[in-house]
């Protein structure tokens, strides 16, 4: 049996919420008969309702735009189930659904091997490889257009620079590209840049999202 | 034909009318409008239950997202009725994490003393001058470690267990900075309603 020492000890935990309903049932039962916990109890009164007065810090904004990372997920895995309900969907779903290529993001982001984040100012993006390795996506979220005689550039560091290729623009709105094989084997860094268009031989534009791999 | 609303959205109306064990049900069919307003009712309390173990902003609100992009992938686990809590545990562990791979060394809540440093007790008198009976300035006073306890079940909602099994630390010392950060929030309280 616990004694009532350890009860009497549970006053300050009881009014804050932090015992267990198990905890604040024997708690409640104790109170009942107790008046030095009643008394106490009554003495947190004040202090509860300052901590109920005190503000909560603004959340950062969650929103369906393509600047979070969060929508992006979703976007993704919602693609994803779309995929295999396809026969099914409304017509503005479809419509959504029309590019090839982020359909095959949404596939390999819901059953991915690997996956590394992408980080820019104001950009966020990611890296994936599919669940067979056969496969590597990069889709990138709230880069400008590039303009007519530039690309986004995706480079590969792995002890060289090597690039798998170029971002295209989704009908989504994100920057997509998808390849053969686990380009990410052995990748130290990824690493988007603008270059000229079609993309250059070496890595001239300033990096704007890299991502770190860790596998 | 089946209908796109069936796949994408509830109305936000009838989301706010939704338990969160409901909202969580929708979420497994990968109901955007549901997550939108678990987060919305959740986001803001893991904020303030992780902010002080944070520190920066970009940081809070990396693990507050990493926290809902777990949520999201993984809505059939242990959350059940307790999402708060379940949030809170993954925002917090995420923050250790980032926290330990840039090798700061600010992680009170492991490795603080539980000894109440008498150089660190609050000042009243510097608290009446800043703000009457404001509860974040006591909040702010409070040792670190009692601090830490008392945010993470006031705003994250975790039990003392909880709380303990999350910063690893025994039961009872858990208890013990519950006991004494209120009861020195009280004294606080108290001291300055009177002289105010």
């Amino acid at each position: 049996m616990t004694n009532s020492l350890d009860v009497h000890d549970d006053v300050e935990a009881y009014v804050l919420g932090a015992l267990d309903t198990i905890q604040a049932t024997a708690f409640e039962s104790h109170l009942t008969n107790c008046p030095d916990c009643q008394r106490e109890v009554a003495t947190y009164v004040p202090v509860m309702g300052a901590l109920r007065e005190l503000p909560l810090p603004t959340a950062p904004p969650l929103r369906i735009n393509r600047n979070n990372v969060v929508p992006l997920r979703a976007i993704l895995a919602s693609a994803a189930a779309a995929v295999l309900l396809l026969g099914g969907l409304g017509e503005s779903l479809v419509q959504r659904m029309q590019n090839d290529d982020m359909v095959t993001v949404a596939e390999m982001g819901a059953t991915s091997s690997q996956q590394v984040s992408l980080r820019g100012d104001g950009v966020q993006g990611r890296a994936i490889v599919g669940q067979k390795r056969q496969r590597t996506a990069f889709v990138v979220a709230g880069l400008p257009e590039p303009g007519p005689d530039r690309d986004y550039q995706v480079w590969i560091d792995n002890g060289s620079s090597t690039s798998p290729g170029v971002l295209h623009r989704a009908a989504s709105g994100f920057e997509v590209l998808v390849v053969s094989g686990d380009v990410l084997r052995g990748a130290r860094r990824i690493t988007v840049t603008l270059e000229a268009s079609g993309g250059s031989s070496h890595m001239s534009g300033r990096p704007i999202i890299s991502g770190i791999s860790e596998a | 034909m089946r209908s796109s609303r069936t796949f994408t959205d509830v109305s936000r109306a009838a989301a706010e009318d939704l338990t969160d064990s409901a909202l969580l049900a929708l979420i497994r069919d990968r109901n955007t409008g549901a997550f939108e307003e678990l987060y919305r009712r959740h986001a803001a309390a893991v904020a303030a239950a992780t902010r002080r173990l944070c520190g920066d902003r970009d940081l809070a609100n990396e693990v507050i997202q990493v926290a809902f992009m777990r949520l999201w992938d993984r809505p059939h686990e242990d959350q059940q009725s307790r999402i708060r809590p379940w949030l809170v545990r993954v925002a917090h562990n995420a923050a250790v994490d980032r926290l330990r791979r840039k090798r700061l060394t600010v992680l009170p809540l492991v490795e603080a003393h539980d000894e109440v440093d008498e150089s660190r007790l609050p000042d009243e008198e510097i608290i009446m001058k800043e703000q009457k009976r404001d509860i974040r300035a006591a909040l702010r006073a409070l040792p670190d470690v009692q601090r830490d306890v008392i945010e993470l079940s006031y705003f994250g909602g975790l039990s003392q267990c909880d709380i303990a099994e999350l910063i690893d630390v025994p039961l009872g010392t858990v208890k013990s900075r519950i006991r004494l950060g209120m009861q020195r929030l009280r004294t606080l309280l108290m001291t300055v309603g009177e002289t105010a």
